[in-house]
């Protein structure tokens, strides 16, 4: 009797929650969702749903349900898309190990002459030695710009002001491409 | 070789993709955390390391992040339910969310990347006070320090200064004592220029004649000019009223003259007839009529007479008019007249 009376309550207020926040949660997931990743927005949305349901049958208490719900749709998509992500990777994997290719980083493919992958190989090390041997800040700032942080966000994950993030990374890349000119590779700044 | 910055992103990411490395990555709601800034500082600088190693996690972050602005939109709009009014509150991630997720609008190029100085507000930052507090704390020393140099060299002017001071006022009461002496030496000189005009005066009122006179016979002189000392050959002369017999040509005139060595000369005055005034008095005038001296209480001697003692210095030398007048009843009669003319040789 207890149970069902809880039953009842949760589902009230999940219902409630649909009723208000829905379209505000799918749209959410739908601007977090990548374009190019093949994602369900469905899939996520009913999944988002489904923690929200666990989460008012928990009775774990929710006083912003707003941030709550941002928060359920931004750790579903990223869920979804590292799913998406291990996905391909296995299948590429096992593509690759069915042609008896040598499992390299997409950058790469068994297509390539051994020469290719070598002095690609020897020119990923030249750039890890040379962002090794930067200044702690400078190198921090610099492998967040090459993972494709602009200088606003690798201010915000750094603690910086965003000058300063900007100067750092600037300057970084200004002692990479002395490094990699000395190894004779010719980097270009934009 | 040419790589391009894109070419190198490529690399790197490629490098960094979570299927060539064996770490951990965080979970979703670590991520979500970041973003919001909800994790300690250390927990916050593993994940970040994680995201500059991972190319994965940093596009998920990126994927949350490029929601802040979309989150400040619909923020602005939404009202809680009911049904959940009635649970206790906690702080609202919303704001953090806006907070702390990248702002497009600053996130700049790194071909922007000009200026070096992050400027005033990056050094006030929180994370920058392990910097900023040295550098306050330095300043502090530095402004110290001149401010320390500043006291002591404002002290070694003071101490100059009271010493230029009291220099000074030596060299005032120095001279305040070479005037005092001056003061008393121009006293002394005067005083010593009145003695001298005094003397001058005196010795200017000696006779000339006797001084000519005199010469080779000082001490006899001085002695002659000095009134209180005894004087010798003092000459006695008679007067008789309307007296010719001895005054030669002028038969209304005596002539009467006194040697060099002699200051002092007596006239005996005699009278006609036996007069019987109470008292006498006597006048003497000059040439001119003009009263030289007058003197009362004479007395009349025995003889009939009356005597009068002149000195050089009361008489110069000239004609004089003596009158001798008897008083009685309160009524002044001329009783003798004689005319003289004095000479000093």
């Amino acid at each position: 009797m207890v149970n069902g009376l809880q039953t009842a309550e949760v589902t009230a207020r999940f219902n409630a929650i649909i009723d208000e926040y829905g379209r505000l949660l799918r749209q959410t997931i739908a601007r977090l969702c990548p374009p190019d990743m093949g994602l369900q927005l469905d899939d996520i949305m009913q999944e988002a749903l489904m923690r929200v349901w666990r989460a008012l049958e928990s009775e774990r208490e929710i006083t912003d349900l707003a941030s709550y719900l941002y928060r359920i749709a931004a750790t579903t998509t990223i869920d979804a898309m590292r799913r998406a992500k291990a996905r391909r990777e296995d299948q590429l994997s096992t593509a690759q190990e069915g042609e008896g290719g040598m499992g390299l980083p997409f950058t790469l493919d068994s297509s390539q002459t051994p020469e290719f992958i070598a002095e690609h190989q020897q020119l990923i090390e030249k750039v890890e030695l040379a962002l090794a041997r930067l200044r702690p800040a400078r190198r921090q700032s610099v492998r967040l710009y090459l993972e494709g942080m602009t200088s606003q966000e690798i201010a915000d994950l750094m603690g910086w002001s965003e000058p300063k993030a900007r100067n750092l990374t600037y300057r970084g890349l200004r002692d990479l491409r002395k490094r990699l000119r000395a190894e004779g590779i010719d980097y270009e700044i934009d | 070789m040419k790589l391009t910055s894109e070419e190198l992103k490529v690399l790197y990411r490629g490098r960094t993709a979570r299927s060539s490395h064996d770490q951990q990555c965080p979970g979703a709601d670590e991520l979500m955390q970041v973003a919001t800034g909800d994790l300690s500082p250390i927990e916050r600088e593993r994940v970040v390391n994680h995201l500059a190693a991972c190319s994965d996690c940093a596009e998920e972050y990126q994927v949350i992040g490029s929601l802040g602005p979309w989150v400040t939109e619909q923020a602005a709009g939404l009202e809680e339910p009911a049904i959940i009014n009635n649970q206790t509150r906690q702080p609202s991630i919303v704001p953090a969310v806006v907070r702390r997720l990248p702002r497009e609008e600053n996130a700049r190029t790194v071909g922007q990347m000009t200026s070096w100085w992050p400027g005033r507000r990056a050094f006030l930052a929180p994370m920058h006070f392990r910097y900023s507090i040295p550098a306050l704390l330095i300043l502090t020393i530095v402004i110290g320090a001149i401010a320390v140099f500043l006291y002591r060299e404002k002290g070694n002017l003071v101490a100059r200064f009271d010493e230029s001071l009291a220099t000074r006022d030596r060299v005032i009461a120095t001279k305040d004592d070479e005037i005092a002496a001056a003061r008393r030496q121009i006293e002394e000189s005067k005083r010593l220029q009145q003695e001298e005009a005094a003397r001058r005066l005196k010795s200017q009122e000696r006779p000339t004649r006797a001084v000519e006179s005199t010469r080779g016979r000082p001490v006899q002189r001085r002695e002659n000019v000095e009134p209180w000392r005894p004087q010798l050959n003092v000459p006695i002369i008679d007067l008789d009223p309307g007296d010719s017999v001895r005054s030669g040509s002028n038969a209304t005139q005596r002539t009467i003259q006194i040697p060099a060595d002699t200051n002092m000369f007596t006239l005996i005055l005699n009278i006609n007839g036996d007069p019987q005034a109470s008292t006498y008095s006597l006048e003497i005038h000059n040439r001119r009529g003009a009263l030289v001296w007058r003197g009362g209480g004479l007395r009349k001697s025995q003889y009939n007479t009356f005597t009068l003692a002149l000195t050089r210095r009361a008489i110069p030398a000239g004609e004089y008019q003596i009158k001798l007048y008897g008083l009685s009843d309160s009524r002044r009669e001329l009783i003798e007249s004689y005319s003289v003319r004095i000479q000093y040789h």
